[in-house]
């Protein structure tokens, strides 16, 4: 399955390559560009964003493996994060992800059967005065207990 | 320019050089592992740090470029840097930094390749410290294959980036990346895409560490045990600069050696391996043709051979012969000697030797088409005599003496119709090949990486062959054979009794090599006069 991007992707991803000095400065945003298209990143993915920013796939790859928010395996339609740093594990973010993992029958890294919810526990959310949270997508739950945690899951449909 | 001191040196410096360049070029020891002169800086590995006075912290020496202060700036009124590398702070620094990197590292010395020259076991040795407070788990992964016969033991490995620094700015095939991050990092391959490019080999040489192995040369002998020869490689005419290791007479590897003037850092693997392609069917006596097989015999009897042919086909004055690039400058130089000598017409051609197109990569790097590794200093030597190798076969022809081209000879239609055209014909060669098969007779003479002499690159530049083998079984040195010839022939004795005598001969009948001595070249080499 070879990877393009969308008509509209495609213009604002020439807008990228000119707003940059090189094009090897465009692999981030670009990155972000074709997951937020695709959901994941593929090897073919990656090797025709390669091929579009000029450099080896290797190097590519390279960036993706660094940050932890470029996913190379299909996740649920809800990826839920927990935090795995200090202020959220002193409040609690431990209890919080044994509890998802139970409720949803998935261990961390994981995705439910019905491709509902993947589990994943990161580093630093950048949150710690509301600590604990969990990121659902984009959207940030704050100064959660266990009750709320079940309310929340219970509105996702 | 910039006045900087570092300890009690004192430099002028051009500004903008980085710190620890300035100060390797000037011989001053900075330990470091990431930086690599031919390699972009990431300042990464945190080995190099110095004290810089009036900077707050330690700063990364591989990394700080030298500039100029305003007057009044200027440290103890003159100075635009003052650097300490041996203070407190620094010697401390460097503890610290050896024992993060050792954290995960298996300290296997006994059982690794790299033992006795690893830069992990020598700047462990001379600034760590002689304990470690990890006493956690130590991280362990499997070695993994890269390709190209290339292997990486990850738990040595520091992380240093050289090798992906190497595949993108070198090589600039990309093939190696840094995976993941932190504790996890590794050097990987994108998705079972192997290392695949003829530089490869190189990344082990760089490598500071164990870490990437030649498959090779793995667990083959401790290091220790090799003799270093330097010397220069000869499979094409690019002329790189080689370390010969070898022990009881075998090699066990090629590395690069450096010289801007000719390689720079690196080699390609044709040259690093090209010892494996002789170790098999070494010519070690005389053979003469007897009904399609080899028959042994002795020198006597094979120059006593020699000398009846010349006689029964017409005489020195019929002789052929065929110099060779793959042979150094001294064994073409006294056969043209010998050809100018007994046969009045020009009778001599250069072998023909594989030619293909040029491979250059992205930082310059770059491999010849042209495997007649000295065709431009036999050029050089023959350039009076030679011509094309269809006016060889015209006439009558006698015998015909050719040098070997160690199986890279392009027997091609003329040599085709050389060969059959004499009536016997003999090859100095060190090898069996397709060329030796259809000799008459064969001189076992030193062979690639025996020969003794000077080889001029295709850039001009003259460097001297050191042997880093011994001769095995009857064969003597190319040019002692060739020297032996002319005698025979000419009834006129040898001068020389060596090969640097005959580079001093070179130099008082060829202009542009009148300022080549063996001992002028030194390590480097020399440029052709007229060339810059
Ligand atoms: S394998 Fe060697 S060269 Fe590559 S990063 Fe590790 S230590 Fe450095
Ligand atoms: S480029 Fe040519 S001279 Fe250099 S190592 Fe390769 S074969 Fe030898
Ligand atoms: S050599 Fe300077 S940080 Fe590695």
């Amino acid at each position: 399955m070879s990877f393009s991007f969308t008509t509209d992707r495609k213009k604002r991803f020439k807008a990228l390559l000119q707003s940059y000095p090189d094009k090897r400065s465009v692999a981030l945003p670009a990155l972000h560009l074709a997951q937020e298209q695709e959901g994941y990143l593929t090897r073919e993915t990656i090797e025709a964003l390669a091929h579009m920013l000029e450099l080896a796939p290797a190097d590519l790859m390279d960036t993706v493996s660094f940050y932890t928010m470029f996913r190379t395996r299909p996740t649920g339609k809800y990826l839920l994060q927990t935090c795995s740093t200090l202020a959220c594990s002193l409040n609690g973010a431990d209890q919080l992800t044994d509890h998802l993992q139970e409720k949803l029958h998935i261990k961390v890294g994981e995705t439910t059967p019905d491709g509902k919810f993947t589990l994943l526990k990161v580093e630093c959310l950048g949150s710690c005065g509301t600590a604990p949270v969990l990121r659902i997508n984009d959207d940030y739950h704050e100064k959660l207990t266990l009750g709320k945690v079940d309310r929340i899951l219970a509105k996702l449909k | 320019m910039p006045l900087i001191k570092i300890d009690d040196r004192e430099l002028e410096v051009q500004a903008g050089d980085k710190l620890l360049a300035v100060a390797l070029a000037a011989g001053l020891e900075i330990p470091h592992y990431c930086y690599h002169p031919a390699l972009s800086v990431t300042g990464s590995c945190r080995m190099c740090l110095v004290e810089i006075e009036g900077m707050p912290r330690l700063q990364t020496s591989c990394s700080v470029p030298v500039s100029e202060l305003p007057p009044e700036k200027k440290v103890d009124g003159k100075f635009d840097m003052v650097v300490h590398t041996q203070s407190e702070k620094v010697v401390a620094a460097r503890k610290l930094v050896l024992e993060f990197l050792l954290l995960n590292h298996p300290l296997d010395c006994p059982v690794c390749d790299q033992a006795g020259e690893c830069f992990l076991q020598d700047y462990s040795f001379q600034h760590g410290n002689a304990h470690s407070r990890f006493i956690e788990d130590k991280r362990v992964r499997a070695n993994e294959d890269l390709g190209s016969g290339v292997v990486i033991n990850h738990n040595r490995c520091i992380m240093c980036t050289r090798c992906v620094r190497f595949t993108r700015e070198i090589a600039g095939t990309g093939e190696l990346y840094v995976q993941n991050r932190g504790y996890n990092n590794k050097i990987a391959v994108f998705d079972s895409v192997p290392l695949d490019n003829p530089l490869a080999g190189n990344v082990a040489d760089i490598c500071p560490v164990g870490a990437l192995l030649l498959k090779d040369y793995i667990h083959t002998t401790r290091f220790w045990h090799l003799s270093q020869t330097p010397s220069v490689c000869t499979e094409c005419t690019a002329g790189c600069n080689i370390t010969v290791d070898a022990a009881n007479n075998k090699i066990h590897r090629i590395i690069s050696r450096v010289n801007e003037q000719a390689n720079g850092h690196f080699i390609c693997d044709y040259g690093r391996y090209a010892h494996n392609k002789y170790v098999e069917a070494t010519i070690t006596s005389p053979l003469l043709k007897v009904e399609d097989s080899w028959k042994e015999v002795s020198w006597e009897e094979a120059y006593q051979v020699i000398k009846d042919q010349v006689v029964a086909t017409g005489g020195g004055a019929n002789l052929r012969a065929l110099a060779s690039p793959v042979y150094p400058n001294e064994t073409n130089f006294l056969l043209a000697n010998l050809v100018d000598t007994v046969v009045e017409k020009k009778s001599l051609a250069l072998l023909p030797i594989q030619n293909g197109d040029d491979q250059t990569f992205p930082a310059g790097f770059r491999i010849s088409g042209d495997k007649g590794g000295n065709r431009r200093g036999t050029e050089d030597m023959t350039r009076k005599l030679t011509v094309k190798p269809q006016t060889l076969f015209r006439g009558d022809v006698g015998v015909l003496l050719a040098l070997d081209g160690d199986g890279r000879t392009a027997i091609d239609g003329d040599v085709e119709k050389l060969l059959k055209a004499s009536p016997f014909t003999v090859i100095l060669a060190s090898n069996m090949n397709k060329f030796t098969e259809r000799a008459n007779l064969i001189l076992p003479v030193a062979g690639p990486f025996q020969r003794e002499g000077t080889i001029t690159n295709d850039r001009g530049l003259v460097q001297w062959l050191e042997p880093a083998l011994q001769l095995t079984g009857e064969a003597k040195p190319d040019w002692q054979v060739v020297a032996e010839l002319g005698q025979l022939l000419t009834g006129q004795a040898s001068l020389y009794t060596c090969a640097g005598d005959v580079t001093w001969k070179i130099s008082q009948t060829i202009a542009a090599y009148s300022r080549i001595t063996r001992f002028k070249l030194g390590k480097k080499g020399q440029f052709v006069q007229g060339i810059k």
